[in-house]
Parts: C-alpha cells; structure tokens; sequence
C-alpha cells in the first residue's frame, strides 16, 4: 500500500475539483486509506443474499404460498367438458401427436415419448386445493399456453366456475367479488394471471435484498396492491403485476445454454441449479425467478394451484420429465398449407422442434428459423404460393432488415452500443424459438413509460413509480424515476438496471395463445409489429408488415 | 427521454472542419470525456470529440470485438494511443482506445452524424447475422486450458480490472475471479483478501477524472459476491477492503490497473 500512497502524493492534487463532470476529491487524504467493507466474513458457496434457491423451494415461495392459503378457495368445481378444453383430472389419453384449430390455421404437438396416459399425472391431476392442474394454464389445444378466446370461452361455458378463475390469481384480486366478470377483467380481456411476489425481494435463503430504488404505487386499477390482505402494506407484502402464461414446451431450447458462472450481458453471477449445482441459464419464466422447470413446478404448485405442500420429488420429476417430451410449433396454414410437408422450409412444424438442436441462431450458417428459399418464388401464380413467397419475405425482413435499436437495456448495455444498427434476430437469437439465447430479459418499453403509452390497455394495469437511490446506479436510459407497470427482473434481483426488463417468449404456435407480450398488451401480430415499429423507427412498409406477420404466423 | 437524433451534428460538423488540420503524432496519448458520436455509415462507426479534434474509436461490432462500443445517453471516458494510420470515418484514429460508459445519464449525448460519403469502417461483421451464407462455419476457438496448479503453495495475488467509474465484472475480471476461485480450492485456502481500489485518471486537458469515493468499496463487494458464486472452499475466511484514497495513474495501462480489485489467495 505504501506505493499507491506515494504514488498518489504525486499526482493528485487535494481540493481539485472537476467542475464539468461533477465530482471532487478533495478529501481522500483525511481518511484511512484501507477501510474493511466487511471483515472475517465465512465464505459459501451459498449465496444468502442472492435470489434463487436453495434446495427444491425458492426464496420467494413461502411467503407467496402464504399469500396463495390466505385467499379464498371456491367449492370444488365440476368438470365442465368442453370441446378444445383439457380439464384437470379428466384422465384423457395425451397422444403421441394432436392438432388443433387456431386463428390462423392449427397448432401441432408431438408427445415425444409417445401416449401417455394422464390419470393420477400431476401435470393433469388437481394436485392443489383449487382445483386446478398444470394444464388449467397450459391447454394443449393453445400450444401449451392459454389463449384470450379459450378464456373466454370458458367463461362463458362454466359461468365462470372453472378453477382457472380461481381467487387467487385468475381474478384482479382475491378480495374482489368473485362472481362478477368486472372482478376477472385482465384476465378474460387480456388473459393475464396476477403474479404476487413478495417485497422487498428474497434471497435464496428467504432473507430479504435491499433494493436499489423506493417503490410508490401510483395507479391501483385492480386495487391488489392497495388491498390491506394482499397488498405492499399488508402484513405479507406482496407486489401485484399481470402476465400472460408462457409456453410449456420446446424445453430444451428453453433451458440451454447453461453452465456459464457470469451473465454474459451484465457480469453479474448466475443462479445454480440447488439439485445439481451446475449454473443455470436463468431463462425461464418472465423474470427467471426460478433456477429450473422443478423449482418452477414447485412454486407454481403453491401459488397457483394453492397446495397446502410442495408436490413430491417424485412429482415433480413426472411434471419436468413431460414437458421435456412436448414440442409446439403451428403445423398448418390457412393460407399456406402443410407446414410440415418434406421440401419445405426445414424449421417449421412441431417435429423440427424434436428434430433440431438448440443454439445461436443469428448468423447465416444456422439461421435461427432456418432458411425458407423453397417458398421464396412463386412455382406458380396461386394464392397458397404467394402466401408462401410472403412468409419468405418475412424471414427476410426478420432476419437480415437492419434498423437502429435504442435504449433497451441488457442489449444496448451489453458492450454493443447504444443505439446499435441491427435486426429482429440480434435479440430474437436462440435457434427455432427466437428467444435469446444469453439470459434474456431486456427492457423492450411495453412495460416502461414512456414507451408503454404507446399501448392503450396498459393504463388498466396497475402504475408504480420507481425511485433509485442516490447511492445506486440510475436506469441507464430512464434515470431514476421510473414509471412502469411491471418492474419485471428488478422485482427479483432489486437493480434499477432490471427495471422493467423481462425474459422474451419463444414464437412458435403464436396463432394459438393471443395476445402477446408479458402484459397481452398487443391483441394480434400486427399490433405486435406496429408497436416494434415505432419504438424503434424501423419504418416498415406496409409490405414488410405484411410479410413479418405472415412468416410469424407459420412458427 | 430524448427520442430525437443528431440534433447539435451541423454545429459540431463545422467546429470539427476547423480543427481538422490538428493532426497529432502517432503514439500519443489521448484521454478524455465527451459525449459519444455515432456516424451513420451503413456499418456505424463511432468517434469521440476532444479539443477541437475528432477521433475514430471503432466500428459497430459484437461481443467477440476488442473495441465495445459507448453509448448514446451518457457520457464516454475515451483512453487511447493515436495511431499512424489514415483517417477512418473522418476521425484520428486511436488504436489502441478503451471506452469506458460513464453511469449519469446525459440526454444531450445524442450526435448522429450523416455517413456524408464516409465508407463504412474496417469491420468484421456488418449489421446483420454473423459469418456468410453458404460458407463452411469457423471452427470454434481452441479451448484454453486452464493453468494447473500444484504444491508446494504460496499466497498469490490476482487481480480484477474494471472500466472507469464501474464495478461491473467484464470478462477480465470474470476471469481473474475465476481463476483465484481455482486456485483458492485447489490450495484449500485458509483466507482470501480482497481489496478494492478507485483511480483518478489523468485526462488531455489536464485535469483528472476521479472516480466516485463508493467504487472502491463496491468492486471489492462485487468481487467478493462473484467470489462466492463461483465457489470457494468452505471453511476459507473471506476478508474484504476498500482503499478510499484515489490511485492518481496516467495512460491507459497505469489507469487500467489503478481502477482494479486485487485478490490474496492465502493457501
């Protein structure tokens, strides 16, 4: 140390003051020049202030499953049997390959290991005291998630009976008069699930993470997060934020790209598998709250289906082995026929899910769709033909279009620049799903003002203002005050650098689980492609348009 | 939020044709603030601005690049050497040059300049994918092994780089971390010392850029989380420092090595 000091008697001069940036150093030499930050410290490899989890419980679910016991339970719900529904406990055989009508033509989906029978299989069984199963929320015939129509639909058929209306999340709020459809808005109009999480974050351990900002409601549409019993006063505080169910399926392109110990796109350490120990790849729900699918299945079972207990090993091992066996992708087109047919584009249909490998996607050696030149020309002036010459387009337009991308954090914040000239699939990278294939929440606006304004249903959702602290970092591109509807990761890690940014969903079986984004804040394809055009100026034409929502569409 | 570009471009374009006869010799070195500009080229480049003279810093790249790129929204800390070489995109070239991404957001760092005839910089990827349709894929990089270590032991010091006024861990750091982990299990350490330093940076224009009084505290505190995770033996004592004073340093190697965390591995 006596070097650094002599050193430092050179060249800084006490007092100088560095007017144009701020910053002053005029006091360093009054202070010890070593000071312990913190001293005798027994090291682990146990992160107790860290999220994540620590055996087969993370360090949110029990004060969530606290939550989950405290709302109200309906009596036990018939089983009303509906065409397309899949309902729990209803022992149907789960076949080796199904179809599916959707908005655009029919979904696929392979059952890699061939029929299984889903009598006493707790994806399909009750294993919760509401009635409810895995596949309430992940319906086969909506690509493994759940679309705004099914919803709907099933409102409609039970009178809103069917546990997935259930108290607990499939309301605004618990404490909402449960018979009444203004009570289930966001989910019957956007097909939103409240997710309850509490605040400030856990720790792996359950110990609490001091957060980097202050966090304000402003607005309380749903009234949840104000409510004295589920609220962020309540005696379990607990934020409330609205998302859409994700697709459980295609796995394996989900939790690749593990065993890195360093976030690629930010430093930070990543999350550890509590079974194995390896690292994860932290990109999995909206916010990669849970390390794996198995810690996943455990919180969903205690929040979600309100289990009074975790499912068993041996359960849960039956729930992760089955998704592991499902791909999704759309398998025909109105317009466009056989996705599937041999000479066609190698990266549509269920089975080149089950075919393919995961991986980076964005270079031209394995695009991330695979190439689609079989269908780029017409072989004759039909309309199936053109359809097909359009989705040619699209990939195009996806894959190779450049336009300036601006102030989305984990992307601009990578060490690529900001803004960064590029395409859709610099983000949308992963092989076959187009999600990133790094941990992959970014801050794209749809939840963030002032880009969210841009999505009129937004002002449904509840408004937080989110407030860094002095002593932390700012947002890098908001500041710090930030307005947003969902903070996203920030609700699990504490950054004001996560702030809003959430894990993007993979695109395949698009037709079957409108609407999209985290919050269902765009209702079709092309709300989803005029909102990317104006956030990031891409000025497409109204062909391109076409052609992007014509080759999404096909996934 | 400042959804506008290139808004001050002409101003600056004119106070940079004035000075552009200031040509600096080859091998000086250069350190200083501004604001990042960006030359819409069909492959961008980016520059910097400072005193009266515009430097060429890198192309757009992607994360296999040396040169990361700064950021429109905040203000840049340029370190370089200016090389002999012509100039690119209408800028000095530095090469070597390390940009470090101030933390304060700055709204009015927001220049984009037209390409006005500028070909597009030495770049190995253009905006779009990586590599080229139809071509055999590279192989992957060899793998680089790590280093063995054996008996006899003795403490060993490893040491965590960081950018200006920043405690995140970029893959130098990651890599001592890394490293130091390996070291710490494979001698079954009894303590691991970490000590965090700040620098103040001498610029061009003669003033330092200190970096803030808490980053000494903070790196070493990253430090010893990523420590953690990566893993280290159980019963290892974890000691961690700050040294509050500012480490004075000057060129990019002083300085880089002046904005550092070291790590004692006491076997």
């Amino acid at each position: 140390m006596q070097s650094v000091r002599a050193s430092q008697r050179r060249r800084v001069k006490p007092g100088l003051r560095l007017a144009s940036l701020g910053l002053a150093i005029s006091s360093v030499f009054a202070q010890s020049p070593d000071a312990p930050v913190s001293g005798n410290a027994q090291s682990s490899i146990v992160r107790s202030t860290q999220p994540g989890a620590i055996g087969v419980i993370s360090g949110q679910t029990p004060s969530q499953n606290a939550q989950a016991a405290a709302a109200p339970i309906a009596p036990a719900a018939t089983a009303y049997a509906v065409s397309g529904w899949w309902n729990p406990g209803s022992g149907s055989e789960f076949a080796a390959f199904a179809e599916f009508d959707d908005s655009l033509g029919k979904v696929g989906l392979i059952n890699a290991t061939g029929p299984i029978d889903t009598k006493r299989h707790p994806f399909f069984e009750a294993i919760g005291r509401n009635g409810r199963a895995c596949v309430s929320c992940h319906q086969p015939a909506n690509g493994m998630s759940v679309s705004v129509d099914a919803i709907d639909e099933r409102w409609r058929d039970t009178a809103g009976k069917d546990p997935v209306f259930a108290a607990v999340d499939g309301s605004n709020c618990p404490s909402a008069a449960q018979d009444q459809e203004a009570s289930h808005s966001l989910l019957l109009k956007h097909g939103l699930f409240r997710i309850f999480l509490p605040w400030p974050p856990k720790a792996a351990d359950g110990s609490a993470i001091e957060p980097e900002f202050d966090l304000q409601v402003i607005s309380d549409p749903t009234g949840c997060n104000t409510d004295p019993v589920y609220g962020l006063h309540s005696p379990n505080p607990q934020i409330s934020v609205f998302r859409r169910p994700r697709v459980v399926a295609n796995i394996k392109y989900v939790t690749s790209g593990v065993g890195a110990p360093f976030n690629i796109k930010d430093g930070s350490p990543m999350e550890r598998d509590p079974e194995t120990g390896r690292f994860v790849n932290m990109n999995i729900m909206a916010d990669a709250r849970e390390p794996t699918p198995k810690t996943q299945a455990a919180n969903a079972a205690l929040t979600h289906l309100q289990a009074a207990t975790r499912p068993t090993d041996a359960q849960l091992q039956q729930i992760t082995d089955f998704e592991n066996q499902i791909y999704v992708a759309a398998s025909f087109s109105g317009l466009g026929g056989n996705l599937a047919e041999a000479a066609g584009p190698d990266g549509l249909g269920p089975a080149a899910m089950q075919r393919g490998t995961p991986g980076l996607g964005d270079n031209f050696y394995k695009p991330v769709f695979g190439y689609f030149d079989q269908w780029a020309k017409p072989q004759s002036a039909d309309a199936q033909a053109d359809f097909r010459a359009s989705v040619a387009r699209g990939m195009e337009v996806f894959f190779t279009r450049p336009f300036y991308i601006r102030d989305v954090t984990h992307l601009n914040t990578v060490g690529l620049g900001n803004p960064i000239k590029r395409t859709c699939a610099t983000c949308h990278n992963a092989r076959l799903t187009g999600m990133d294939f790094a941990p992959g929440w970014m801050d794209l606006g749809t939840a963030n003002r002032p880009w969210s304004d841009d999505l009129p249903m937004t002002s449904e959702l509840p408004l937080f203002k989110l407030t860094c602290r002095a002593s932390k970092r700012p947002h890098p591109y908001l500041g710090r005050v930030i307005y947003t509807h969902d903070p996203g990761r920030a609700l699990i890690s504490g950054r004001c650098l996560d702030i809003g940014a959430i894990i993007m969903q993979q695109f395949r079986g698009l037709a079957a689980r409108a609407p999209y984004f985290s919050n269902g804040s765009a209702a079709t394809l092309r709300e989803l492609v005029d909102y990317y055009n104006k956030r990031f100026e891409s000025n497409y034409t109204e062909q391109e348009k076409q052609d992007l929502i014509n080759f999404l569409g096909v996934l | 939020m400042n959804r506008g570009h290139g808004a001050a471009a002409t101003l600056l374009v004119c106070s940079l044709a004035a000075a552009a006869a200031l040509a600096q010799d080859a091998g000086t070195p250069v350190a200083f603030v501004a604001c990042p500009i960006l030359r819409n080229t069909e492959l961008p480049c980016w520059l910097g601005e400072s005193g009266g003279e515009l430097y060429y810093l890198g192309p757009q790249g992607d994360l296999t690049a040396d040169f990361y790129p700064p950021e429109f929204g905040h203000k840049m800390l340029v370190e370089g050497v200016v090389a002999s070489a012509p100039k690119i995109c209408g800028g000095v070239v530095l090469k070597p040059v390390r940009v470090s991404v101030l933390p304060d957001q700055d709204i009015n760092c927001n220049i984009m300049l037209p390409a006005a005839g500028f070909a597009d910089p030495p770049h190995n990827r253009g905006s779009g994918p990586s590599g080229v349709r139809g071509a055999v894929p590279p192989p992957p990089p060899p793998r680089t092994l790590p280093v063995e270590f054996t008996a006899p032991f003795k403490p060993q010091v490893f040491t965590a780089t960081f950018n200006a006024d920043s405690e995140r861990l970029w893959n130098p750091a990651q890599n001592a971390i890394a490293t130091a982990a390996r070291y710490a299990n494979a001698t079954v350490a009894s303590r691991i010392e970490i000590t965090g330093y700040r620098a103040a940076i001498h610029l061009s224009n003669g003033q330092d850029y200190v970096e803030s009084q808490a980053l000494a505290a903070s790196r070493a505190a990253a430090v010893e989380q990523a420590l953690r995770t990566v893993g280290v033996p159980a019963g290892t004592k974890l000691s961690v420092r700050a040294h509050l004073a500012a480490i004075a340093s000057q060129g990019m190697e002083a300085s880089l090595a002046a904005r550092r965390v070291t790590i004692l591995v006491v076997p």
